[in-house]
């Protein structure tokens, strides 16, 4: 919960100081991100790490099974997001 | 608030600074990552795991035990099909949104609001998951 509300309090700090543009909200469409974000809930769970789990912390502590992890879900996801691209789905 | 929820709490507002620092706070720029067009993505990850790994292998040779805890344990995964079935369902997530859990986070923060809405489906998606289970 501290990591939760320190990161919401660090990118805010940046936006109110260092950022050029200030506040800010995506172009892309709603279903996507809540698509996106209930596939995203329930890999991550399943897999036991996300990007930041698997990507920074399993790399770091060189973990087999992260090392894979984030090699399968960078490639899935970049198939992915191409493929939505081919569809015309924009933003 | 004891001393490591305080710690938690300020690398966590380093996590979320540097976050949108980086640009990866913003979907349309994770999402131009993995069209191959911007390769910024890379180097943040890769970057955040250099400095992690000299925390890790490095820094933890000269500290007896962890400054906020006991002592150290390593957190072993073991590969399974749920890492690897689970990495998919995270790709093909992540590639449709632009939005993974620390950077949804960390993107509220910058007056996201829009966001709300992921960070309720990923509550929803890893209930889902902890069903599957029960």
């Amino acid at each position: 919960m501290s990591l939760a509300i320190g990161m919401i309090v660090g990118a805010l700090l940046y936006t109110l100081t260092l950022s050029p543009t200030g506040f800010w909200t995506t172009t892309v469409q709603l279903w996507r991100i809540a698509l996106g974000g209930l596939l995203v809930g329930f890999g991550t769970r399943l897999s036991s790490g996300c990007t930041s789990g698997h990507g920074i912390s399993g790399i770091a502590s060189l973990s087999k099974t992260s090392i894979i992890a984030v090699i399968v879900f960078m490639g899935v996801a970049i198939i992915t997001a191409n493929i939505v691209q081919l569809l015309g789905i924009s933003p | 608030m004891n001393k490591t929820n305080l710690i938690v709490l300020f690398g966590g507002i380093l996590f979320g600074f540097g976050l949108a620092y980086s640009g990866m706070t913003k979907q349309e720029i994770v999402l131009s990552f993995l069209q191959l067009k911007d390769l910024g993505l890379i180097f943040v990850l890769g970057g955040a795991a250099l400095v992690t790994a000299v925390a890790i292998n490095v820094l933890a040779k000269f500290l007896k035990k962890p400054a906020f805890g006991k002592q150290y344990k390593p957190r072993t995964r073991i590969l399974s099909w749920s890492t690897i079935v689970g990495a998919i369902i995270f790709g093909v997530g992540w590639g449709i949104s632009g939005q993974c859990p620390g950077s949804a986070m960390a993107s509220l923060g910058t007056g996201n609001y829009p966001i709300l809405i992921g960070i309720a489906a990923m509550f929803i998606g890893a209930y889902l998951r902890g069903l599957l289970d029960s």
